[in-house]
C-alpha cells in the first residue's frame, strides 16, 4: 500500500528571517503534516532554510505547492529520500505535456521503489500511462528507447487542479537498475510516446546543501531564474 | 597465462556488482541551453577496457571550454543541480592525463572558429560499469577554460575555475550493439565466466 511507505522531501526556501519558520510549520500543519514530521534548518543568517518533510501519502508536489504560497521563485525541491532518482519529462514532440517523476527505494537492502510524480498538460489523464523503457537515448526524439522494461506501466490519476499525479509502489524494481533508462507518457492502446525523460541520479536529503553554489558561483536561485527564462521562450 | 587470470579476476570483480544486461554504450544529449547543442557518446567494450568518447557540439564561442562529468544527473534545478565534478575518491581537480584528478575531469573541449567541437578520445578512468558508472550522471560544458588545476586561483584545485554552466545533458543508456561482450551479460554468463576462471586457474597451477 502506498500510504504505508514514508518518503522524505527536502525543499530549499528563501526566507525573511527566523520569524517565518513558525508560519512555514503551520502552513504544513494545515495540509495534515504534523510538527514531528517537519525538520527545518536555517543558514545564511536566516535568509535561507531547508525544510525536510516526512510523509507517507502526500505527493512531493503538494508539499512544494503549499510552500510556494510564500513566493514561487523562492522555493525549490532539492532532495528526495536517500536512494533516489529523478526523470524530467521534457523530451518529445508534445509541447503541452511536462512533468517530473521521482523514484526512491523503500529500503536499502530489499527491492521495491516508490514512484511519485506530477504531469501537466494531459486532457484525459485516466487513459494515459507512464512506462519505463530500456534505454535513455533521446538523440532522436523518443525513438531510441527500446521496449518497456519489465512490464513497468503505471496509471496516472487526475487531480483537482488540472494536472495529473502518480504515486505508485513497485516491489519488483530497484533504483540501481533503472538509472540511465527512461520513462515516457503514452495513451492506452496507442504506441505514441508523448513526452519522456532519462531516469538519473538525484540528490538525496541534505546532499546538495553546499553544492548549489560550488562550481561556478551560480546559485540555485540564479539558475532558477535562468531556467524559467529558457522554458518561457520555448513555450 | 597469469595475466589472463588477472584480467578475468578484474573482469569478475567489477562486473559482479549490479544487475543483468549492463550496457556498454551511453549517450548524453546536451541541452538546457538556448544556444549550445550536442551529443556525447560513450562506448566501452568490457569493464576492464577504456571508454571511447565521441563529442559533437555546436553553438560555443571559439576556444576552450571546461568539460566534465558532474556527480548527479538531476536537472530539476537546471544544470546547477547536477552537483560538483564526479569525485568518488576525494582527489584534487586535475587534467585528464593526471593521476590526481576527479573521475569526472575530462579537461576542455576546443571549439573552432564556427563554435563547433568534433573530437574523440579514450579515457581509462571513467567507466560505464558498476557502482562508479557515469551513467545517470551529467555532462556539463562550461563558459570558460578549465585551468586543469594549474593556476593560483582559489578554485583551481576544486573546479578548474571554468566559469558558468553553458549546457548539460544526462548520460543515458544507449542500445548496446549486437556483440556479446564477455563482461556485459547476465548472471548465467557470470556463472560461466567463474567456471572458466576456475579451469584457467587449475591449468595455470598445474603448469
Ligand atoms: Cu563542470
Ligand atoms: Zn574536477
Amino acid at each position: 500500500m502506498p500510504s504505508d511507505i514514508p518518503t522524505k522531501v527536502e525543499i530549499a526556501m528563501k526566507i525573511d528571517g527566523s520569524q517565518q519558520l513558525e508560519a512555514i510549520k503551520s502552513r504544513l500543519n494545515e495540509i495534515g503534516i504534523k510538527n514531528e514530521k517537519i525538520q527545518i534548518v536555517t543558514e545564511k543568517n536566516n535568509k535561507e532554510c531547508r525544510v525536510v518533510v516526512e510523509t507517507n501519502s502526500k505527493p512531493w508536489i503538494e508539499i512544494q505547492e503549499t510552500l510556494q504560497t510564500f513566493g514561487e521563485k523562492r522555493v525549490a525541491l532539492v532532495g528526495f529520500s536517500d536512494q533516489s532518482a529523478v526523470a524530467i519529462l521534457d523530451k518529445g514532440d508534445d509541447l503541452n505535456i511536462k512533468g517530473v517523476i521521482r523514484f526512491c527505494s523503500i529500503s536499502a537492502n530489499k527491492p521495491g521503489i516508490v514512484i511519485d510524480g506530477v504531469v501537466d498538460g494531459i486532457e484525459s489523464p485516466d487513459d494515459h500511462f507512464l512506462s519505463i523503457y530500456e534505454y535513455g537515448d533521446f538523440s532522436d526524439g523518443c525513438h531510441g528507447l527500446g521496449n518497456i522494461y519489465k512490464d513497468a506501466n503505471y496509471k496516472l490519476t487526475s487531480n483537482d487542479s488540472g494536472s495529473s499525479t502518480i504515486r505508485s509502489v513497485d516491489h519488483n524494481l530497484n533504483i540501481h537498475e533503472l538509472i540511465g533508462r527512461s520513462v515516457a507518457i503514452s495513451k492506452a492502446n496507442e504506441n505514441i510516446k508523448f513526452k519522456g525523460g532519462i531516469i538519473s541520479r538525484a540528490a538525496g536529503i541534505f546532499q546538495n546543501w553546499k553544492k548549489f553554489c560550488a562550481c561556478d558561483g551560480t546559485t540555485l536561485w540564479d539558475e532558477r531564474d535562468r531556467q524559467t527564462a529558457i522554458s518561457g521562450r520555448n513555450a | 597465462m597469469k595475466s589472463l587470470v588477472i584480467i578475468f579476476v578484474i573482469c569478475l570483480s567489477c562486473c559482479a556488482y549490479g544487475e543483468d544486461n549492463k550496457p556498454a554504450k551511453a549517450i548524453a544529449v546536451l541541452g538546457f541551453s538556448d544556444k549550445v547543442f550536442g551529443n556525447v557518446t560513450f562506448s566501452q567494450p568490457s569493464c576492464h577496457e577504456a571508454v571511447f568518447i565521441q563529442i559533437a557540439i555546436v553553438g560555443l564561442t571559439p576556444g576552450k571550454h571546461g568539460f566534465h562529468v558532474h556527480e548527479k544527473g538531476d536537472l530539476s534545478g537546471g544544470c546547477v543541480s547536477t552537483g560538483g565534478h564526479y569525485n568518488p575518491d576525494k582527489l584534487k581537480h586535475g587534467a585528464r592525463e593526471d593521476s590526481d584528478r576527479h573521475v569526472g575531469d575530462l579537461g576542455n573541449v576546443v571549439a573552432d572558429q564556427t563554435g563547433t567541437v568534433s573530437t574523440s578520445y579514450s579515457d581509462n578512468v571513467i567507466t560505464l560499469f558498476g557502482s562508479r558508472s557515469i551513467i545517470g550522471r551529467a555532462i556539463v560544458v562550461h563558459a570558460a577554460e578549465d585551468d586543469l588545476g594549474r593556476t593560483d586561483h582559489p578554485d583551481s584545485h576544486k573546479t578548474g575555475n571554468a566559469g558558468g554552466r553553458l549546457a548539460c545533458g544526462i548520460i543515458g543508456i544507449l542500445e548496446p550493439s549486437d556483440v556479446d561482450w564477455p563482461c556485459t551479460s547476465g548472471s548465467s554468463h557470470l556463472g560461466l565466466a567463474s567456471v572458466l576462471l576456475l579451469v584457467i586457474a587449475v591449468i595455470s597451477f598445474r603448469f
